[in-house]
């Protein structure tokens, strides 16, 4: 009887999350639009730790790597891993900085296309200024507890290393809580950001790597 | 009579060198016990990856897996999720499946197929294959063509340097390392001779993959 109970309680939470991630197309987009251009007015900083999920969908494999973010304005990134190994990329105006091992490497931006193309659209997921962008054709969505952007790359050049990216946001619209990247072959990059600190100073040496 | 015994014992001198050159190479198929195949078994292996190719420096995570009797995928990605490259290692022949834009060029496609190939160790899993062993070190050596020669250097059963040799001189030096207990390379480091600026280096590290 007691297994009985379980296996109904367990479908029932099953049933639940199912139903929880189930996304409808989004009623007002008005005024989503709108409190997206809020978010990106009003967020100055964002520090956050974060999972990065690479879904191998040939291998069924997963590659998973965490660390801690912090964005100090659109010219202003940097991405620390901690595991599975240490590693820094940090973003500051036109120049790149790459920590690897000790040793740090420094190129500038605007002499690799891609790697300018790859930050834009981070910083623009971010902090929300990509639907401005005029890059991406976007659907929206929505269920109970967030809004889904789902972005399709409009640019030549784009549409060949990227199928889609999915954008989700809490209710309030305070910031972006995860990033899909899906590729052409259906393998997907998702950062999840946790404990996330908006608006809060943020030395500026964290960009420079010294 | 004095040509005779000199004949006689030049025949006999040449018969003794002949038996023991016999007995010192034998040419043989290997068998997966006797080599450290490190595609051997159905798990993944993940690797920190430096690759510096024709003045371009890439860094990430190869995985390795075996997804059929005779098929092994590599799939290099950096540290933010982006794929730059797959292959397909299929009856020990390393094919080419997927390059990102800045390395879907035939000199870089080319390049990492043999360099790979050669770290992996294809060429001595590939018979007819010429071994010589003395106590506990082992030479395997494989004619690719005419011009190019492949040599691997076991110590233990463990690989310890691997060449790849032209009729005169030599092409690129792999080395690896271990650590201790362990069956597979914790470290490859492959290097060119001469002026082409081509470097790799593997690091095996723990899989944080499911």
């Amino acid at each position: 009887m007691l297994k009985e109970i379980s296996i109904v309680i367990l479908l029932l939470f099953v049933g639940r999350t199912t139903f929880a991630q189930n996304f409808k197309p989004m009623k007002d987009t008005a005024a989503f639009k709108q409190g997206l251009d809020k978010m990106a007015k009003e967020t100055q900083t964002i520090e956050s730790d974060f999972t990065q999920v690479k879904n191998l969908s040939m291998l069924s494999e997963k590659i998973i790597s965490k660390g801690h973010f912090w964005y100090g304005g659109p010219s202003l990134l940097r991405w620390e891993y901690f595991d599975p190994y240490k590693y820094i990329i940090a973003i500051n105006k036109e120049k790149v900085l790459i920590k690897d091992e000790h040793k740090t490497k420094k190129y500038d931006m605007n002499s690799n296309k891609i790697f300018k193309e790859i930050n834009d659209i981070m910083v623009a997921c971010v902090n929300g200024k990509i639907l401005n962008s005029g890059k991406f054709k976007a659907v929206f969505y929505e269920n109970e507890k967030m809004y889904k952007l789902e972005l399709f790359p409009l640019v030549k050049g784009m549409k060949e290393s990227l199928k889609k990216i999915n954008m989700y946001f809490d209710k309030s619209i305070s910031s972006v809580i995860k990033l899909d990247m899906i590729e052409p072959n259906d393998d997907i990059t998702t950062i999840d950001f946790t404990n996330k600190k908006l608006n809060q100073k943020i030395p500026i040496e964290k960009f420079s790597l010294k | 009579m004095k040509n005779l015994v000199l004949n006689s014992l030049f025949a006999f001198l040449f018969t003794c060198t002949l038996f023991s050159a016999q007995a010192q190479n034998k040419e043989t198929t290997l068998s997966e016990n006797k080599f450290p195949s490190v595609f051997i078994g159905d798990s993944a292996r993940l690797y920190k990856c430096q690759i510096h190719v024709f003045g371009k420096y890439y860094s990430g995570l190869l995985m390795s897996k075996k997804t059929s009797i005779d098929t092994t995928r590599l799939v290099f990605v950096t540290e933010l999720g982006m794929r730059m490259f797959e292959m397909a290692v299929v009856k020990n022949e390393i094919l080419p499946l997927y390059f990102f834009e800045p390395l879907n060029k035939e000199k870089y496609k080319t390049i990492l197929q043999q360099d790979l190939g050669a770290i992996f160790m294809l060429a001595a899993q590939t018979p007819p294959v010429e071994i010589i062993t003395k106590e506990n070190k082992s030479i395997i050596k494989k004619k690719i063509s005419n011009k190019l020669f492949y040599v691997l250097k076991l110590e233990n059963e463990k690989p310890k340097r691997a060449e790849l040799k032209k009729r005169v001189g030599k092409k690129l030096i792999v080395n690896y390392s271990h650590s201790e207990n362990q069956k597979y390379f914790s470290r490859a480091y492959l290097k060119h001779k001469g002026f082409l600026r081509v470097k790799i280096i593997l690091d095996s590290i723990r899989k944080t993959a499911q």
